[in-house]
């Protein structure tokens, strides 16, 4: 599904990933943990074709295909989903019209025929049962003035209607309260399946308390420094991200 | 009257008052005199008056000279007045059982006009009707807001007043069915020039909404030169569109002047879609204490077009409010101006004001001036005010690519979704449709 082989990126002339290999198959969950300012989010970002990111080195192999040569929209399409960290808002378009647009490029690209409105709002407000959302949402502009749990339910709305092959959630627990957790957590293990890799990226436990991943990796300083499995997240918890540091990382 | 009737205006301002000379020769109108007075008073302030240039700080980024140095026909006598209505259905919003009148080249259309089963008391007609009479609120209203004296544009108006819309909302009336005035310009040989101007007066406690769209089947130049005087008596509510669909090389410069009485509500919308240069001028006193305005904008500004939107609210007394919301997205070579005033007197405290501009700029050769600006004489106010002249955020860009969107598709996304707040404030549905079809539109096509 996904290979990641010695992949470097640098933002504005600054290195944050250093040479990341990792290997998804499918239907795999991988949890990505590590302090503040360790890259995941960088990572997750690069994985969707954010551009504001510069790759120096390595390659992403993606269903066997390279995966960095193509534009965000391709990667979408082709079955890549970025659940954002901080979901951007889009004042004035409301989330029924964004998501049919979503959706009808994504059909297109199969060379499928357009959803209509109708079919339309009957499937999302289907989705949105599995997220707990109220059909409110149908008409209000995207994220714009949801809380933050509302924010993170509607990213895992519309994963749940665009149907990824490889979902990557960027600290989709944070922010979050227990229920709402809850929820979320709820919501992604139904979308669990063998054909669906999940890329879980989360600064906490918590989250793999709800959702438990097949392995556990962690990143420090733009490197993996320990792989495992789901027990490695408890005994970081315990011992906190020092314990896998590299001595020589600690001194900065 | 025949061809050999049309009259040759501009450059020379001169030519104006040849022009009225003869204007009124062979007008056989049967006109009162009050109104001839008027005229005779406003030509006489156009050989005073100057045309404005960039040095005049209203005009600063308004060049007219392009309008003022063109020869103009001055349409006596209409070359068409047989419009087939499907030429005129588009511009309906879908609604032609709505009352409207319909001026082609500035002259009355009684054909294509609609006034109908308008509800007892609501008068709804061709201005030159009223200007016959020495009765009535004509006399005591019209010139009395825009006054000739200060701006060359409005005396000219002024002195070759001959059509258009006289309204009138009976004292507590509630009319669901808005207004629609229409000037369409269609095609001639010559350059036409029209003075479109309405008089409309909402008494007491009266509910109602007037649409004035200028629009044309015409690509060729031609110059509006409009006036509109809009009255809110005690307690009245009304709402004012303005809906600029001109011809791509034409001109237009309009002056609504608003005043509005005690307790009255005015919203308007203001909406340029077309034109090569289209000024607007929105002045509203708030005359009395508890007025409130609520003036929006929206404009499309493309290729070689230049949109100024001009606003000026007056707060004489104490607790008004007032709003603006003007947005504009601008590519090509595109210019736009917001130069937005509130002026504040001494007396007016407890005033509660707010002004945004809102620019977005598609392409480098696009620019936005905005100038919102408070003149405060009193202290205990409430006056707030934003501008904004930026791109589209590419981070919402990449959030809708992310989603599969296409780039372009996800641009126009974000253009539509910035131009929505404005378009879903109008309370007309079918106004808020259209514009929202022809916002739909435009941004697909990219």
């Amino acid at each position: 599904m996904l290979e990641v082989k010695n992949l470097r990126v640098s933002v504005e002339g600054k290195e944050i990933l250093k040479g990341i290999d990792l290997t998804v198959r499918p239907g795999e969950v991988h949890a990505i943990m590590g302090p503040n300012g360790s890259g995941k989010s960088t990572f997750a970002q690069v994985l969707a074709g954010n551009a504001a990111f510069t790759v120096t080195a390595g390659e992403v192999l993606y269903e066997g295909q390279n995966l960095l040569e193509k534009a965000p929209e391709v990667r979408a399409r082709e079955g890549v989903f970025l659940a954002f960290q901080y979901p951007t808002e889009i004042a004035g378009v409301s989330n029924a019209y964004f998501l049919r647009a979503a959706v009808n490029d994504l059909r297109a690209a199969q060379g499928l025929e357009a959803i209509d409105a109708m079919d339309f709002l009957e499937l999302m407000k289907e989705k949105m049962k599995i997220v707990e959302m109220d059909e409110s949402f149908v008409a209000r502009p995207v994220n714009e003035g949801y809380s933050g749990g509302e924010k993170k339910r509607n990213e895992i709305l519309q994963m749940a209607i665009l149907e990824p092959k490889l979902a990557i959630l960027d600290e989709t627990d944070s922010g979050l309260d227990i229920d709402a957790l809850k929820i979320v957590s709820a919501g992604v293990n139904r979308l669990r399946s063998p054909k669906r890799s999940i890329l879980l990226v989360t600064h906490y436990q918590r989250l793999l308390n709800y959702i438990v991943p097949d392995y556990v990796h962690v990143l420090v300083d733009g490197k993996i420094v320990k792989s495992g499995g789901k027990d490695l997240a408890f005994q970081l918890e315990e011992k906190g991200y020092d314990w896998v540091r590299e001595p020589g990382a600690m001194k900065k | 009257m025949n061809d050999k009737m049309t009259i040759q205006i501009g450059p020379d301002k001169k030519n104006y008052e040849d022009a009225f000379k003869i204007f009124e020769s062979v007008s056989e109108r049967e006109t009162a005199s009050w109104f001839r007075e008027h005229k005779a008073a406003a030509i006489s302030r156009v050989a005073q008056l100057d045309f404005p240039t960039r040095k005049n700080e209203d005009w600063k980024y308004t060049d007219v000279s392009p309008i003022v140095a063109n020869t103009y026909r001055f349409p006596l006598k209409p070359a068409i007045n047989d419009l087939p209505f499907a030429r005129i259905e588009p511009f309906l919003f879908g609604q032609s059982d709505w009352p409207r009148l319909v001026f082609i080249n500035g002259v009355f259309s009684g054909q294509l006009s609609q006034t109908a089963g308008l509800p007892s008391g609501v008068k709804v007609c061709n201005l030159r009707e009223v200007l016959r009479t020495d009765n009535g609120f004509p006399r005591q209203q019209l010139n009395r807001y825009a006054l000739p004296e200060k701006r060359i544009f409005t005396a000219l108006n002024a002195a070759f007043t001959d059509e258009g819309a006289c309204v009138y909302f009976p004292p507590g009336l509630e009319i669901q069915q808005p207004v629609h005035l229409i000037y369409v310009t269609v095609p001639s040989e010559d350059k036409i020039l029209v003075h479109p101007r309405n008089l409309v007066i909402a008494d007491k406690g009266a509910r109602a909404a007037v649409i004035e769209s200028f629009v044309s089947v015409s690509e060729s130049a031609y110059f509006n030169n409009a006036v509109s005087e809009i009255v809110l008596e005690e307690g009245a509510r009304l709402d004012y569109y303005k809906m600029i669909r001109e011809g791509p090389s034409a001109f237009h410069i309009g002056t609504t002047e608003v005043c509005q009485h005690r307790s009255t509500l005015f919203s308007s919308c203001t909406i340029n879609l077309g034109g090569r240069i289209a000024r607007s001028d929105l002045h509203v006193d708030l005359a009395e204490e508890g007025a409130e305005c609520s003036l929006d904008g929206l404009y499309l500004v493309t290729e070689n077009q230049h949109v100024d939107n001009y606003i000026l609210v007056d707060h004489p007394k104490p607790r008004g409010t007032s709003r603006q919301l003007y947005k504009g997205i601008l590519d090509g070579k595109g210019t736009s101006v917001f130069y937005g005033k509130v002026f504040v007197h001494p007396d007016a405290q407890k005033t509660d004001a707010i002004q945004t501009n809102k620019n977005l700029l598609l392409t480098e050769g696009a620019s936005a001036y905005t100038r919102p600006q408070f003149e405060i004489y009193a202290d205990d106010v409430k006056c707030t005010h934003g501008a904004a002249v930026g791109q589209l955020d590419e981070e919402a860009v990449f959030y809708l690519k992310s989603r599969g969107i296409g780039e372009a598709r996800a641009r126009n996304l974000l253009c539509y979704g910035f131009a929505s707040e404005v378009v879903n404030r109008i309370r007309q549905e079918p106004v808020r449709r259209e514009l929202d079809r022809v916002m739909l539109a435009k941004f697909e096509e990219a």
